[in-house]
C-alpha cells in the first residue's frame, strides 16, 4: 500500500520535472582538451540519457533542477546542476590508479569517501583481472597489495594461501562475510573490484572474524553502460615447460643380490652397481616374468615421461541489463584444469545471478551463486601420502622404463604389474587404482534492503546464507603396496592409512551452513562546516559444520568391489559436528570538518557460544583519524596527501568446544571393549577471549597532477592473553592446562605502494605499480609460568618465527665432529634463522598504445627458510643428481669395501656435557683428524636426515626460500569496432597471455617454493595461451 | 511518526532475538559427538591396558627389557638398543592415568562391583608408581595426579617412601579383591575374576619385594 502510495508520488514528481525542461548542450574534453567520444551524460533524476560524439558535443533535455552526471571509464565523474544554464561544457580529468577522489567499499559494505578513511586499505579493479585467468583469480592477485602475501603452491587442485599482514582475512561478497567461501568459488568475471581493507583497524566492524583483515569483493550487478550486453570470455593456457621439475641421476641402479644374479624388488633406491649394461635377471613388464636383460638406464626419462600436457581452460558468458531503475546480471563460468599427473582433472562450474533495484527511497540488491567442484582423482601428496615422486624419484631407480609400465594389471584388481613387489607402486596404476574422487557443491546468497527513513537516516537489513555439501572417497586396489597415508576423506577426519595388498574403500561426507544477520540505522547529516555520520545495529552469525566417514576395515572382501559393503571387518565410522553463534552490538560516530579533518569512534560488543558464561561478551573500540594536508596546502606539485591514524581493539574466543571438558572414547580398543580417557587437558571454567591492540599511522600522497603516488603504512599489533594449552608437568595427573597466557607478541610492518604514470599522451600510456612490505613478530613480554623457557631465542626483543634445528655436531674450529666415519648432530637446538621472508614485494606495469596493450607483472618473497623434503630423500635413496662420486663408484663396483673418507675430526677421549638450557657446562673433547672410513652410502644417510615422519633437518637440507617470479603477461589487441562490428559484437579483443612464465630461486632449484613449503609438490607449469573477449 | 515507531519496534524485536539467542548459546556449545560421562567400566579398560599393554610399533619393544637384563640377545636387522645399555628417557606421562581412577572410583560409588574397582585403583597405581620409581628413582607421589585443584608443580618423594608406599597399596588391593565381585571392562584373560586378580596382585608384590632386597 505504501508502496503504491510513493510510486503515485514519484510519477507525479518526474511529470511536473518534464513540463519546465530544456535542451541542454555543450562539449565534452579531458584536461588536454581534447573532445571525449562516448562519455555517457545521465540525467540523475529523470534518468534521460545520451552520449557525447565524435567532437565530444552532447545534448539533452533537462529541467533547471536537474543533476547531469558524466562518466567516462578512466576518467573520474562529474555532477553539475544544470541552472539557469542552457551550455554547458565539461572537463574530464583522468582518474589516477589509486582511487584518492574515488569512493571505497568498506566494511559492512558501506561506501566512504576515501578521504574519510583512517586506515590502510588498497584496491583492485575488476578487469584488470579478467585477461589472464587461471584457475583461481588469487593467483592473478599476487604481488598487488601491498602487506599481502600470497603462496601459490603448484600442487594439483590446492587453493592459493592469502594471508594480509601475516593473518588469514575475512572474505568478504557484497557485505557478507560468508563462513565457507573462498576466493575459489568467485570467478574472476563476476568481479566489479575488490578492496583489502588491512589490519583490525579497517575491520574492527566485523567483529572477531574480521580481525585479521577483510577482502572486500563487490560483485556486477549489470551492464557496464547503459543497455543489454552479453559478454563472452574465453581463456585457454597449455602447458610450455616446467618451472621447476626434480631430476635424477642415471649412472646408478638398485642393489643386486650377487648370489643370484637378480635386482631386489623392495624399493630401496638405486645403492646398487652402475648400469653398464651388464646381464642381471630383472623383471620384464611385457612378457610380466623374470628375466635376463642388459642393466642400463632406460628410465632415466621416468619422470619426465610420466608428465602429461597440461592445461587451463577458463570460459565465462554473462548477460547483463542495466536500465533506469537498476541493473541485472546472470553469469555462467567453466574452468577445467588438467594437472600434468595422468588421471588428474579439475572442473569447476559456477552460476551466479545478481542484481539491484532503486525505487526512490527504496532498494534492494541480491546475488546468488552456485559452484560445483569436482575431480576423479585429487591425488595423495607428500611423502607420507606417497606422491608418485616417491616411486619414482626417490626409492625407485632408473633401471625401468615407465613407457613399458602402462598396462598396469597382471591379475585385474589383485596384482599389479610393477618392477617391485614392496613400496612402489606402478605409477599409472597409482594414478588410476589408488585414487581420491572429490565433490563439493556450494550454495550462497543475499539480499539487501535500504530503505531511506529521511534524508539524512537511512535503514538496512542484510542477510546472507551459504551451504556447502562435500564428498570425498578413497578408493585403493587390492594389489596396492601403498594405502592411503595421509589422505583424509572429510576435514578433520581421520588418515587413511589402510592394509597395503588388502584394497580399501573410505567415503566422507561433510556439508555446513553459516548464515549471517544484520540490521543497522545509518545517519549522515551536514551542519555548517561539520559533517556527522554514524550508524548503530546488530547482528547474528551462526555457522554449523557436520560430517560422518567411514571406511572399510581388513580389506575388500571381492576385488574390485569398492563399496563398504566389502569390507572384510566391521566399519570404522566417525561423525563430527560443530556450531557456533555470535551476537553483535555495534555503532560508529564520525566527525568531519569541511574536507580537512576527520575523526572517528566505533565500538562493538560480542557475545560468543564459545566461551564460558562469564566471560560470553566481551566489547572492543576502536578511534581513527585523518587530515587531508593538502586541503590548506597546496602548492603546483602536490595533487593530494592525507595523514591517516588509526587506533583499535579486538578480541577474539576459543575455538569452538575447546572449553568442553569430554572424555576420549574408543570403540573396540580391546576386542569388543571401548576405553574412556579423562583428558590430560585441565580446563579451567574462566577462559576470556584473546586481545589485540593495533596502533597505524600512514600517509596517503599524490604528486604531479595524480601521475605519482605513493601511500606508506607503519604499524604496530600488540597480541596478549593467548588462549594456550601450556604444558605441565604430568606428574599433576595432566600434561596441560587450558589458559590465558601473559605472554605478548608485537607485530610490526611497513608497507609501502607507489604508483606512477610516466607516459601520459593521447596514443601511449604508461603506468608503473610497486608494493613492497616487511614485518616480523617480536616476543614483548613472556609468561614466566606459560611460555617455553630455557631457550636463548625466546627473550623480550627477538622474532618469534624462529627456525631450530639440531646442528652438526663440531669442535671449536667448526670441524664436523664423525663417529664411526658418519657425522654426528649436537643433541641441543639451535637456532638457525626465521622462518618467515624479510621482506615481499610486487611489480606490475601497463604501457596502452591506441590499441595495443601489454601487461606485466612480477613479484617475489626474500628471506625465510623451509627445507627440502624432495631433496633430503632424493640424496638418502641414491638418486640426487649430485651423488655421482668417486667413491661411491668404488662402493658400488667393490661391494664390502668402504671408500669414503669424511673430511673433518673424531672424538679421541673426553664428552661434552649440557644443561637443561642448552648451554655447554662442560668440553673435556681431544680430537683427532678422522681416519675412519664408511660407504658413501652411510655417509649420506647421516649428513641427510629423513623427517617425514618427524624431527628437525639437517643443516644441508634447510634453503633459502627467496624468489621471484614472472607471474603473468598478456599482450592484447583491441579490435578497430567496424572490424568487431562485422562478427556483430560491440568490443572484441584477443590477447596472448602467458601465467608462470620465469621463476628463479636462490636455492630451491628443483621444486617450485612459492608454497612455503616444499614436499614432494609437483612439478611447477608454466602456462601460455590465447583469451578473446566479446561484447554483444 | 509511523516510522519511529516502527524504527523502536525493529529495535526492540532484534534485541528480543539476542536475548533469545542468547540462553540457547549453552545448547550450542555443547558436542552431541563427546560425551562427559562415562561408566566405571570403560575407565578400567583404559587403566589396565594403559599399564599392560606393550607399547610399541612391533613385538621388540616387549623384548626390550630383557635385553637389557642381558637375559636374551638380538640380532636381526638393527641391534636392539638396550643390550648396549642404551636406556634412552624415562618421563612422568605415566601419572595422567592418576585422573582416571579417580573418576573410576566416582563411577564405582555406591555400585556392587565397587570393591573390585577399588582393588583394581590400588593395583593399578602400585603398578604405575613403581615402575617409574624404578627407573627414575625419586618420584613425586604423595601429591601426584591433584591438577584439577590448582596443584601444577608437585613436590618429590624420596624413593623410599615411593615403594613403602605402593607395598601398602598392594595389601590394600589385595584385601578389596578377597571382598570383591566379578567386574566388567576388564581386557585381560582374567575376565574380571576377583581372585585372579588378587593373585596377581600379590605376585607383583612378591616382584617388588624382590626387586628391593639387598645384592649378598
Amino acid at each position: 500500500m505504501k508502496l503504491a502510495r510513493l510510486l503515485f508520488l514519484f510519477l507525479i514528481l518526474s511529470v511536473s520535472g518534464y513540463a519546465q525542461t530544456k535542451i541542454i548542450s555543450g562539449r565534452v574534453t579531458d584536461d588536454k582538451g581534447i573532445g571525449l567520444q562516448g562519455v555517457s551524460v545521465k540525467a540523475l533524476n529523470s534518468g534521460a540519457g545520451t552520449t557525447t560524439a565524435g567532437d565530444g558535443s552532447y545534448s539533452i533535455r533537462a529541467g533547471e533542477a536537474e543533476s547531469l552526471e558524466f562518466s567516462y571509464v578512466g576518467f573520474s565523474s562529474q555532477t553539475t546542476t544544470v541552472g539557469v544554464r542552457n551550455i554547458i561544457d565539461i572537463t574530464l580529468m583522468p582518474a589516477s590508479t589509486q582511487n584518492l577522489e574515488g569512493v571505497v567499499v568498506t566494511a559492512l559494505g558501506i561506501k566512504r569517501q576515501e578521504k574519510a578513511l583512517g586506515y590502510a586499505t588498497q584496491e583492485v579493479k575488476g578487469n584488470t583481472l579478467q585477461t589472464v585467468k587461471g584457475i583461481d583469480v588469487t593467483t592473478s592477485l599476487t604481488g598487488k597489495v601491498a602487506g599481502m602475501t600470497i603462496k601459490n603452491s603448484a600442487e594439483f587442485m590446492e587453493e592459493p594461501n592469502i594471508t594480509i599482514r601475516g593473518e588469514k582475512p575475512l572474505i568478504v561478497i557484497d557485505g557478507v562475510p560468508y563462513g565457507n567461501m573462498t576466493l575459489r568459488d568467485v570467478p574472476s568475471d563476476d568481479i566489479e573490484s575488490i578492496n583489502f581493507l588491512k589490519g583490525a583497524t579497517a575491520s574492527a566492524l566485523y567483529g572477531e572474524r574480521g580481525g585479521s583483515g577483510a577482502i572486500m569483493i563487490t560483485t556486477r550487478k549489470g551492464a557496464l553502460g547503459k543497455g543489454f550486453t552479453i559478454s563472452l570470455n574465453s581463456s585457454s593456457m597449455f602447458e610450455a615447460g616446467y618451472l621447476a621439475i626434480p631430476e635424477m641421476q642415471s649412472k646408478y641402479g638398485r642393489v643386486v643380490n650377487t648370489a643370484t644374479n637378480t635386482y631386489v624388488r623392495s624399493a630401496d633406491g638405486s645403492w646398487g652397481p652402475p648400469l653398464e649394461g651388464q646381464q642381471i635377471i630383472q623383471w620384464d613388464p611385457t612378457s610380466k616374468t623374470m628375466k635376463s636383460m642388459p642393466y642400463l638406464p632406460i628410465g632415466k626419462d621416468n619422470f619426465k615421461n610420466f608428465q602429461e600436457q597440461g592445461y587451463v581452460i577458463n570460459n565465462n558468458l554473462s548477460i547483463a541489463q542495466t536500465g533506469d531503475l537498476g541493473g541485472f546480471r546472470a553469469s555462467a563460468t567453466w574452468v577445467q584444469n588438467k594437472g600434468t599427473y595422468p588421471n588428474s582433472m579439475f572442473n569447476k562450474l559456477t552460476y551466479s545471478v545478481g542484481g539491484d533495484i532503486k525505487l526512490k527511497k527504496f532498494s534492494i540488491s541480491t546475488s546468488v551463486s552456485y559452484n560445483n567442484h569436482s575431480s576423479p582423482n585429487t591425488g595423495f601428496g607428500g611423502y607420507a601420502g606417497y606422491d608418485p615422486m616417491y616411486s619414482m624419484l626417490v626409492w625407485g631407480s632408473p633401471d625401468w622404463d615407465i613407457r613399458q609400465y602402462k598396462d598396469y594389471w597382471m591379475i585385474p584388481n589383485e596384482v599389479q604389474n610393477s618392477s617391485y613387489t614392496a613400496g612402489n607402486n606402478n605409477p599409472y596404476f597409482d594414478r588410476y587404482q589408488r585414487i581420491h574422487p572429490y565433490k563439493k557443491d556450494i550454495f550462497n546468497g543475499q539480499l539487501t534492503l535500504n530503505y531511506d527513513i529521511l534524508t539524512w537516516l537511512k535503514a538496512m537489513v542484510r542477510t546472507g546464507y551459504d551451504t556447502y555439501s562435500n564428498r570425498q572417497d578413497i578408493r585403493i586396489s587390492k594389489g596396492s603396496f601403498q594405502g592411503g597415508g595421509t589422505g583424509k576423506v572429510m576435514g578433520f577426519g581421520t588418515e587413511i592409512w589402510g592394509e597395503s595388498q588388502k584394497g580399501s574403500y573410505n567415503v566422507g561426507l561433510r556439508r555446513g551452513y553459516s548464515s549471517s544477520n544484520e540490521a543497522m540505522i545509518i545517519g549522515n547529516k551536514k551542519l555548517n562546516d561539520f559533517r556527522i555520520d554514524g550508524f548503530v545495529g546488530g547482528a547474528i552469525f551462526y555457522n554449523q559444520d557436520e560430517g560422518i566417514e567411514a571406511r572399510t576395515n581388513g580389506g575388500l572382501s571381492i576385488p574390485g568391489y569398492y563399496s563398504l559393503k566389502a569390507s572384510v571387518n566391521p566399519v570404522n565410522v566417525m561423525s563430527l559436528i560443530y556450531k557456533k553463534q555470535t551476537n553483535s552490538l555495534f555503532g560508529k560516530l564520525g566527525f568531519g570538518w569541511r574536507d580537512i579533518l576527520f575523526l572517528e569512534a566505533t565500538g562493538r560488543n560480542d557475545w560468543a557460544s564459545t566461551l564460558p558464561k562469564s566471560t560470553r561478551s566481551f566489547f572492543y573500540p576502536s578511534v581513527s583519524g585523518s587530515f587531508v594536508v593538502s586541503e590548506l596546502f597546496r602548492p603546483d606539485w602536490l595533487s593530494f596527501w592525507k595523514l591517516r591514524g588509526a587506533w583499535t581493539k579486538y578480541k577474539t574466543p576459543a575455538n569452538i568446544y575447546a572449553i568442553n571438558n569430554v572424555f576420549s572414547i574408543v570403540n573396540n580398543a580391546w576386542g569388543t571393549l571401548a576405553t574412556a580417557v579423562y583428558p590430560t587437558l585441565i580446563r579451567p571454567d574462566d577462559i576470556f577471549a584473546e586481545g589485540s591492540t593495533t596502533t597505524e599511522f600512514g600517509s596517503a600522497m599524490s604528486f604531479l597532477k595524480n601521475r605519482v603516488s605513493l601511500d606508506v603504512t607503519y604499524y604496530e599489533k600488540k597480541m596478549y592473553d593467548y588462549i594456550v594449552s601450556a604444558s605441565i608437568s604430568p606428574s599433576s595427573g595432566f600434561t596441560g592446562v587450558y589458559t590465558n597466557s601473559n605472554e605478548e607478541r608485537t607485530r610490526k610492518g611497513i608497507e609501502l605502494a607507489l604508483n606512477v604514470t610516466p607516459v601520459r599522451t593521447q596514443d601511449i600510456r604508461w603506468d608503473v605499480g610497486f608494493n613492497w612490505s616487511k614485518f616480523a613478530t617480536f616476543y614483548t613480554r613472556l609468561d614466566s609460568l606459560y611460555s617455553v623457557q630455557n631457550r636463548d631465542w625466546v627473550k623480550v626483543g627477538n622474532r618469534s618465527d624462529h627456525y631450530t634445528i639440531n646442528e652438526y655436531q663440531t669442535d671449536n674450529q667448526g670441524n664436523i665432529v664423525f663417529n664411526n666415519g658418519v657425522p654426528t648432530y649436537k643433541p641441543i637446538l639451535s637456532h638457525v634463522g626465521f622462518a618467515d621472508p624479510d621482506w615481499i614485494w610486487g611489480f606490475n606495469t601497463q604501457v596502452a598504445y591506441k590499441n595495443l596493450a601489454l601487461n606485466i607483472s612480477l613479484d617475489g618473497r626474500v628471506g625465510g627458510l623451509a627445507q627440502s623434503t624432495t631433496a633430503m630423500y632424493m640424496w638418502r635413496s641414491g638418486n640426487h643428481p649430485n651423488s655421482l662420486s668417486e667413491e661411491r663408484y668404488l662402493d658400488a663396483t667393490n661391494p664390502g669395501t668402504k671408500n669414503f673418507l669424511g673430511e673433518g675430526v673424531k672424538v679421541v677421549s673426553g664428552t661434552i656435557v649440557y644443561d637443561a638450557n642448552y648451554h655447554v657446562v662442560s668440553d673435556t673433547r681431544v680430537f683427532a683428524p678422522n681416519d675412519i672410513k664408511t660407504t658413501y652410502k652411510s655417509y649420506i644417510e647421516a649428513l641427510h636426515k629423513g623427517t617425514a615422519w618427524g624431527g628437525s633437518a639437517s643443516s644441508v637440507d634447510l634453503f633459502s626460500t627467496t624468489f621471484l617470479k614472472l607471474r603473468e603477461v598478456s599482450l592484447t589487441y583491441t579490435l578497430p569496432k567496424n572490424m568487431a562490428g562485422k562478427v556483430g559484437s560491440k568490443n572484441m579483443s584477443v590477447s596472448l597471455i602467458g601465467q608462470n612464465l620465469i621463476y628463479w630461486a636462490r636455492q630451491f632449484k628443483y621444486s617450485d617454493i612459492d608454497g612455503g613449503t616444499e614436499n614432494f609438490t609437483d612439478p611447477a607449469m608454466r602456462f601460455i595461451g590465447l583469451n578473446l573477449k566479446f561484447d554483444f | 511518526m509511523k516510522l519511529n515507531i516502527k524504527i523502536t519496534g525493529a529495535i526492540l524485536f532484534s534485541l528480543l532475538l539476542f536475548t533469545a539467542g542468547c540462553s540457547k548459546f549453552d545448547d550450542i556449545n555443547m558436542n552431541p559427538d563427546a560425551t562427559e560421562r562415562v561408566s566405571a567400566s570403560m575407565l578400567a579398560t583404559n587403566i589396565i591396558l594403559a599399564n599392560l599393554k606393550f607399547d610399541g610399533r612391533d613385538a621388540k619393544a616387549y623384548l626390550d627389557e630383557n635385553a637389557l637384563a642381558k637375559y636374551i640377545a638380538y640380532a636381526n636387522e638393527t641391534i636392539m638398543a638396550s643390550q648396549y645399555n642404551t636406556v634412552g628417557t624415562f618421563g612422568f606421562g605415566g601419572m595422567t592415568m592418576l585422573p582416571n581412577i579417580e573418576s573410576m572410583l566416582k563411577y564405582a560409588e555406591g555400585s556392587s562391583m565397587e570393591n573390585s574397582y577399588k582393588g583394581l585403583a590400588k593395583l593399578s597405581r602400585a603398578i604405575m608408581f613403581y615402575n617409574t620409581s624404578i627407573r627414575l628413582g625419586d618420584i613425586p607421589y604423595s601429591q601426584a595426579g591433584k591438577g584439577q585443584t590448582g596443584a601444577l608443580k608437585v613436590s618429590y618423594d624420596t624413593q623410599e617412601q615411593v615403594m613403602t608406599g605402593v607395598l601398602n597399596e598392594l595389601k590394600e588391593a589385595e584385601q578389596f579383591f578377597s571382598q570383591g565381585i566379578k567386574f566388567d571392562g576388564d581386557p585381560t584373560p582374567y575376565a574380571g575374576d576377583p581372585d585372579k586378580w588378587r593373585r596377581a596382585t600379590n605376585a607383583f608384590a612378591l616382584r617388588v619385594l624382590l626387586s628391593l632386597s639387598k645384592k649378598s
